[in-house]
């Protein structure tokens, strides 16, 4: 992760290198396209191609959204709150949204040292937000 | 029996040494096919399957590499041709113009990522909060059994969906006019996960990345708590390549 | 929408015979298994755990692999369904 020091006293950031999974898509999608043979083989996957399957995946996501919404701990604003105060209580009782959410590649930390566990704070914190919104319908059946 | 496995093009006279090892299961190395003031960057392939993940990753890493020194023309993922001769008469030579018309236009400048993340309840609670008949809706589910509110369930995850696309519309809207101005060229890419609010891709010159970079900063800050960006470049300006020639051969 | 009527009927209907059930879950699982946005965001968890430390790269790479495989095959699956006249988000 590269940050220079900006004379202005702050840091200046930097584009950080890419994951695979972050470039997949347009690897995939775009490029030049030229009249060739492609051989891409796929090791043991089937490839399945029953269309009701679309439905399936349609509903799953719309109960996904329902699922968040529900999750989420409105009970202070359920007693009508008013808005300022409903902030206020969210990001008391959210760790994350304490967590910075400044550009992954900035690096305040160079030339202070030390930070390394905030950064395994964010990354997990991240996830973890991730990992319960992915949370599938073991508890919807 | 081998063939020819294609990565990009570039300009003959630009430095495009790969040291990256190519997709062949036995790692041939990356080459050059020159023809007159382009290059192709190739790789000796056996004939037969190859498995997708390692070559995926074995062909990113090559443009990866030849990225950072010049300006490439990423070429579509498997793309496998006969023989060089090939890679010049079918390719190469009759879309030349073209291919030297883009890499002129893409000189100098690179592509650069600009990702934004939601903070899911942050976006959960603006959905509610600005949405009565969501909230509404969420009232009549909590607390009842699953099997009871299906029906209910799906047409609250449909509404919640609707408003957070709007949002995604907002937010990307906001972000371009932030960034496009500092850019030669600016695209949206669709988001790839649920959580996502912006997926751009801007053309910039290398002369004003920094700057560019500044203004990601300033924005980060902005937005911090209520979405997080991911700022990732330099990147073979997929985004900005033309596909397959405009016109055809009788023109 | 027959298939939806019948996943609706789920709850309240388990008599319908265990094969067709089986034939629903096993549905379900694939449709999870090919949900492009769900290996797209465990590609980037698994990028942010081997970034962290967290995992080998020898056992991120074999993780990867599989994600980056299912996903050539789901993206073939949405190609075959659109091909086919379905309208898919």
């Amino acid at each position: 992760m590269a940050v220079a020091q900006a004379g202005r006293g702050g840091y200046v950031t930097r584009p950080q290198p890419s994951g695979l999974a972050e470039v997949i898509d347009i690897i995939l999608d775009k490029g030049l396209v030229i009249d060739a043979y492609v051989r891409v083989s796929l090791i043991g996957i089937e490839i399945l191609t029953i269309d009701a399957r679309i439905v399936i995946a349609s509903v799953d996501t719309y109960l996904r959204f329902a699922e968040a919404v529900n999750r989420l701990d409105l009970t202070e604003a359920d007693q009508s709150q008013g808005l300022p105060e409903l902030m206020e209580s969210i990001t008391e009782g959210g760790s994350r949204s304490k967590t910075k959410g400044a550009i992954e590649g900035a690096k305040e930390k160079l030339g202070i040292g030390g930070d390394e566990d905030e950064d395994r704070e964010k990354s997990r914190s991240r996830r973890s937000s991730s990992q319960r919104s992915r949370s599938r319908k073991s508890d919807d059946e | 029996m081998t063939a020819v496995y294609v990565y990009g093009i570039a300009r003959a006279a630009d430095k495009t040494e790969v040291q990256a090892p190519g997709v062949g299961a036995d790692k041939a190395g990356v080459r050059r096919v020159v023809h007159g003031d382009l290059v192709a960057l190739v790789s000796d392939v056996e004939a037969g399957p190859m498995v997708a993940a390692r070559g995926l990753r074995a062909h990113w890493r090559v443009l990866e590499e030849a990225a950072a020194k010049a300006t490439v023309l990423p070429v579509r993922f498997g793309t496998v041709m006969e023989d060089e001769k090939a890679v010049v008469d079918r390719f190469l030579a009759p879309r030349h113009d073209h291919l030297v018309a883009q890499l002129a236009g893409l000189s100098g400048k690179v592509q650069l990522s600009v990702k934004a993340f939601y903070d899911e309840d942050r976006l959960m609670l603006g959905v509610v909060q600005g949405s009565p008949a969501v909230a509404q809706l969420r009232e009549r589910v909590r607390g009842r059994p699953k099997a009871a509110t299906y029906y209910d369930r799906i047409q609250l995850g449909e509404l919640v969906a609707t408003e957070v696309e709007r949002s995604r519309e907002r937010d990307s809207a906001m972000l371009f006019e932030r960034l496009e101005p500092l850019a030669v060229a600016a695209h949206s890419e669709p988001p790839g996960t649920p959580d996502a609010a912006v997926n751009a891709a801007f053309l910039v010159e290398r002369s004003r990345v920094d700057e560019f970079s500044e203004a990601v900063a300033q924005l980060a800050d902005e937005v911090e708590g209520r979405m997080r960006l991911r700022y990732v470049g330099p990147l073979p300006p997929y985004s900005f390549t033309e596909e397959q020639e405009a016109v055809g051969p009788w023109a | 929408m027959g298939l939806i009527s019948g996943l609706l009927t789920l709850p309240l209907a388990p008599v319908r015979g265990t094969v067709w059930l089986a034939e629903r879950i096993q549905e379900q699982a694939e449709a999870e298994l090919y949900d492009e946005d769900a290996i797209r965001a465990r590609l980037m968890e698994l990028d942010e755990a081997r970034e962290a430390g967290e995992i080998g790269e020898e056992e991120a790479t074999q993780a990867e692999d599989e994600l980056l495989e299912r996903l050539i095959a789901a993206r073939a699956l949405r190609a075959d369904r659109t091909h086919g006249g379905i309208d898919q988000q």
